[in-house]
């Protein structure tokens, strides 16, 4: 036994649909790239002074997200030396300073879908780009070696 | 009725194609942190040079000792040890009127384990000509290349005079200098 559907949910259906269809032609975007690097960090005692980066995120929700953007940093690895040092500087030494203020490390509690990120900013809006300058600084570093130790930052956004 | 059929089922096929608001991850971008830890070599005179006498009638004095400290931090590449030597700029001058002077090349130095020996000779240590290396430190591992201990080196000085100078005081500066390549 068939039970009539009414017409004006069907219609309401078809144009959901056909929003469906349009809004992907609208592609949507999350890139995140570094405009500013950051300069070399000098070791004075033991800590570095401090030196800063700018990361640029630029989003499009295209109508598929709430345009809700979130900015993080996270280290994969120590600094190592070079040759035969053995000495590292441990990823939990490198502080950041946020744009919006206050200072932690950058291993933080997982923001953005990556394990041990540290959020750098947030942003709202359909589409959008936005600047953060992030200050450097690594402390707590006892008797390294004299040596260029080399690490990575990763910057990556999500978009909900 | 037929009709409707067909409305229902394009409409819940479509309805679940409506966007779900999920999340979107970028892309990660890696950029270089990097941290310089700068060379270093520190010496120290802890313990300064007493006054080298030549007793009448001959033209030497007894060794006398300084101390010097040292300790160092070094790069990987710095394998070919830690050179501490002694050197002199210029000859030991008297008082005001005294003409003569001690030259460089009568000050001697005892290397650790060695013979004495003269400053001012032809041969560079430590990069300075004439300085005279009193011992060599290796740096081959890590541990060594950064000595921020450091140590003591304890450095017999004395003088020979090839001829008699006036009975005076004679003063002037050694240099010590710790050195690696």
């Amino acid at each position: 036994m068939f039970v009539e559907f009414p017409k004006f949910l069907a219609v309401g259906g078809l144009v959901c649909a056909l929003l469906t269809v349009v809004y992907p032609l609208r592609a949507q975007s999350l890139t995140v790239s570094v405009i500013s690097p950051l300069p070399n960090l000098i070791v004075n005692g033991t800590s570095t002074n401090s030196g800063s980066m700018t990361v640029r995120t630029a989003w499009n929700a295209a109508g598929r997200y709430l345009g809700w953007v979130e900015t993080c940093l996270y280290m994969n690895a120590p600094l190592t030396g070079t040759g035969g040092n053995p000495d590292t500087i441990a990823a939990a030494n490198v502080q950041i300073t946020l744009p919006g203020g206050g200072t932690q490390s950058i291993v933080g509690g997982g923001d953005c879908g990556v394990a041990t990120s540290t959020r750098i900013t947030w942003n709202y809006g359909q589409s959008g780009n936005a600047n953060a300058t992030v200050g450097f600084q690594v402390t707590n570093l006892g008797n390294l070696e004299a040596d260029t130790y080399n690490g990575t930052v990763y910057v990556v956004a999500l978009m909900y | 009725m037929k009709g409707y059929k067909v409305y229902l089922a394009v409409a819940v096929l479509l309805l679940l194609a409506l966007p779900s608001f999920g999340q979107a991850v970028s892309s990660a971008v890696n950029t270089p942190i990097t941290v310089t830890r700068s060379e270093s070599i520190t010496i120290s005179v802890t313990t300064a040079l007493p006054t080298l006498t030549i007793p009448a009638g001959v033209l030497n004095s007894s060794p006398q000792n300084m101390v010097v400290f040292s300790s160092w931090n070094l790069k990987p590449t710095r394998t070919n040890g830690v050179q501490i030597c002694v050197s002199a700029a210029a000859a030991l001058t008297g008082s005001t009127g005294n003409a003569d002077t001690i030259p460089v090349a009568a000050m001697y130095v005892t290397p650790s384990g060695g013979s004495a020996t003269a400053l001012g000779g032809a041969t560079a240590n430590c990069g300075i000509t004439g300085a005279v290396q009193f011992k060599s430190y290796a740096t081959g591992t890590a541990a060594q290349r950064k000595n921020l201990t450091g140590q003591s080196d304890t450095i017999p000085v004395q003088v020979t005079l090839a001829t008699d100078v006036t009975a005076d005081t004679y003063t002037g500066n050694l240099t010590v200098t710790g050195y690696s390549n």
